[in-house]
This record gives C-alpha cells, structure tokens and sequence, in this order.
C-alpha cells in the first residue's frame, strides 16, 4: 500500500491531464482542473516541511557549536520573525514591504551580480587552445563577443553580421537538435510516470 | 482542438505501440547503450569522495519541478546507493520545498535498500528557502565549508548553474552536470568534467537500472527521433517544391 497508494495517485493524476489535453469532455477537464487545483495546498505543506527542517538544520548547527552560528541565527530569526510580521501585519503592510523592498530585493540582487564575475572567470578558463576544436571555440566566441558590442565593430565593421550568423545558423542548428532530443526524452519521463514504471521516490525495497 | 493535436496522439500512440514491441523482443535486456561518458563517472566521482575523505554534494537546481528534475532522481538514487555502502558525508541542497520531501524520501529509502540506515542524516538533505538567490548563496558557503570532492550538479537550473559550476571548481570538486535548461548548458561545458546534454540525462535511468521498460522506451524514443528527422527531410523538401501535404497533415 505505501507504494502502490502514490503510484495510483500519480498514474491518475498524469493520465487525467493527458487525456484532457487530447479529449475535450467536460469531466475529463473538471478532473483536470481539480487535479492542478491540488497543487497549491500540497506545495503548502511541503513549504512548511521544509521551513521545520530549516529551522531544525540550523538550530543543530547551534546546540554542536559548528561554524557560521551567526548565519544560523540569522535564518531563524528571520525566518520566524518575518514569517510572523507577514502573518500579524499582512503581506501588503508598509512593514513588510520595507522589509521586502530595502533589505530582500537588494541582497537579490546582490547574490545575482555575482554571475558577472562568474561568467568572466569562466570565459578565462574557457577560451584556452588545446586542440582544433578549442581553437573554433576560441574564434566563434571572440567574433560573437566583439560583434555585440560598439568597439567590436569599430574595429571591424563585418563582426557584427559574423556574430548574427553564428548565433542564428550554427547556434539555433545545435540548439535545435538538443531540444529535439530532449522533448522526446521529456516525453518518454512523462509515460514512464503515467504507466507506472517510474516509481521514483515511491520507495519500496528493491528500487 | 489545438493544431496538430491528432497528430500528437498519433505519434504517442505509435510510440507506445514501439515500446510495448521492443518490451517482448528478447535480449532487450542487453541491448547495448552507447557509452555515456558523465554516468560512467559518477561512480568514480563517489570512489574519489571516498579516497579524499571528503563529502559528495548533490544538488537539483532552482528551476521549477519538472522532467529534468524527475530524470536527476534517478542518478540521485544511484549516488545515494553508492554513498550508502561507501560511508561517505552526503549532502543534499535543494531549492524549493516540494523537491525536498521527495528528495528526502528518495535517499533514505536507498539507504534502506542498501542496509545501512544507520549511516542516513536527514539533516544532510537541506532545504535552503525558496529563492533563487538566497539558495545560490547558501550552496556557495557550504561548498566553500564543506570542501566537497565531487559535486553533482543535475536537474533544472536558472542563473544559478554558473555560480554553482563555479564555486565547485573553486572548491576542487569533479562535476558531473545535467540539464536539458539550453541557455545554461554551455555553462556546464564550460566548467564541469562531464556534461549531461539533452536527452543523455533522460537517459539515465535505463542507463543505470538496466530496466527492460525502460530500455523499451528508449529504444522507441530513438526510433521516434529518426521519424522526426525524416519528417522534417521530408517536410523540407516538401516545403520547398511548395507542396503542403504534409503541413496540413501535421497540423490536424
């Protein structure tokens, strides 16, 4: 029963949109919808188990004395504090909004800069000859560099119809094909659940 | 009804059919796979874990739940099997709170399998908040404390997959990445030993289990991808000579 109860629930889940997509009964849809509508409260439940598991991770780093206990208090009273201003004052207050606007959005913000200087070391340690292929890497993303930016083409006028061409022909190509390959085995993921062979985290002994 | 919805079922239906056709063929067991160099190493990453004495770090990304997320369960399964019986830390760091009970679930149950519950933490499976970048911070300063010696860096990824990519490398971690997320794929390229491109991490799952119905399924997913190409030979060609047969088929 502990495998065969979600296997069921999955199967029937799957199988009620599928089919709603394909035949257009007006149960099949209710079924649908219904089905989709579930999704909210178990997302629900699932926050609050990992927001338990939170809290409990960080206060065990606390109670054995591992490092970054200022960071483990930080998550805990944030967590609970700002999940309690939210809850007493509303989502909509000017307090929780200052909170959101000065202090979340911009640590957001923060952490995404960080991708700047990832790409630039990455493209350090990318853009080095071993081989032909890596000669061809080096080529078409100098060209496709220099070619969206204004001092690429004042070197060179012809980068930039050079850097549309690769990025339109050879590029979309490569992508293409991927995205071929990858919505089949997309598809064949979504089957295997609908028939019941991806048992997943079903668990069971065996599996 | 939508366009070309007919010729969707139809095209499920014959794979189906396919599927279920290779399922009896015998010897499907043993159909051989090319060889997929990232799941190859993923044993090799857990046994360089296991020398170093460092831990091994899993990690899904911070894309929504979907089919890349459900194909990295299955490798997840495999590290987990493997780092069960070679006693190795594990930790797990997930982004959103639904991934989180499975993932839980998932590993421990392998524990389970393997016998050794014991060894299972189920603090090591860590839910790191909803936001993209509160997580992207919290796997950089864990990887940076924990010093991992193998990283897995599989499912579905936003802008997070080079911050992640790269802190594992700074860490002197191998990478074994996978994702079907196409704008984050040459990241991986760029900065993990090995890459999952497309339809190898879908793959996976026949890969390691050997399963007959699973092979069955791959088997009839590669005969649907050569339909595809002939289609779109055939459609092109077509296309060209401004015959739209084969477009106003499709598009029932």
């Amino acid at each position: 029963m502990k495998r065969e109860l979600p296997r069921a629930v999955a199967i029937i889940s799957g199988a009620s949109i599928l089919l709603a997509f394909f035949f257009k009964a007006a149960w099949l849809k209710d079924a649908s919808n219904l089905v989709l509508q579930w999704r909210v409260p178990v997302a629900a439940f699932a926050l609050a188990v990992g927001a338990v598991n939170l809290i409990i991770v960080n206060l065990r780093n606390l109670r054995i004395g591992r490092t970054g206990k200022i960071a483990s208090v930080t998550v805990i009273v944030s967590l609970i504090g700002y999940a309690i201003l939210g809850v007493t004052m509303g989502s909509g207050s000017s307090a929780y909004q200052y909170v959101y606007n000065n202090l979340f959005r911009h640590l957001s913000s923060t952490v995404f800069s960080l991708n700047a200087f990832f790409i630039a070391y990455a493209c350090y340690r990318a853009f080095r000859i071993h081989n032909p292929l890596s000669v061809a890497f080096l080529v078409a993303g100098l060209a496709v560099l220099l070619g969206r930016v204004g001092i690429g083409q004042a070197i060179w006028p012809q980068l930039a119809p050079i850097s549309d061409w690769i990025m339109s022909v050879p590029n979309t190509a490569a992508q293409r094909g991927i995205i071929l390959g990858s919505a089949l085995g997309a598809i064949a993921v979504g089957l295997r659940i609908i028939a019941g062979i991806e048992r997943g985290s079903y668990g069971g002994a065996g599996e | 009804m939508e366009t070309g919805t007919i010729a969707l079922f139809v095209f499920l239906a014959a794979g189906l059919v396919a599927a279920l056709y290779f399922r009896s063929s015998p010897g499907m067991k043993d159909t051989p796979l090319r060889r997929i160099a990232g799941l190859e190493a993923v044993q090799e990453a857990v046994d360089r874990a296991t020398e170093m004495g460092r831990p091994v770090h899993y990690t899904l990304g911070a894309g929504e739940m979907n089919a890349d997320m459900l194909a990295s369960f299955e490798i997840l399964k495999h590290v987990s099997t493997l780092v069960a019986e070679r006693n190795v830390p594990f930790f797990v760091s997930l982004c959103f709170a639904d991934q989180h009970v499975l993932v839980e679930q998932i590993v421990k149950q392998q524990y389970s399998n393997a016998g050794f519950m014991d060894r299972y933490d189920p603090t090591k499976v860590r839910f790191l908040g909803g936001n993209k970048e509160a997580y992207q911070a919290a796997v950089i300063a864990l990887i940076q404390k924990e010093k991992p010696a193998s990283c897995f860096v599989v499912g579905n990824f936003l802008s997070d997959a080079l911050t992640l990519a790269e802190t594992g490398y700074s860490a002197g971690a191998v990478q074994i990445a996978g994702t079907n997320a196409i704008t984050q794929v040459p990241f991986f390229v760029a900065t993990c030993e090995y890459t999952l491109i497309g339809e190898e991490l879908y793959a996976a799952s026949a890969y390691i289990s050997r399963d007959v119905d699973r092979l069955s399924l791959l088997c009839a997913q590669e005969w649907g991808k050569y339909l595809l190409f002939a289609l779109i030979l055939v459609g092109s060609l077509l296309a060209t000579a401004d015959v739209r047969v084969l477009e106003t088929i499709i598009a029932k």
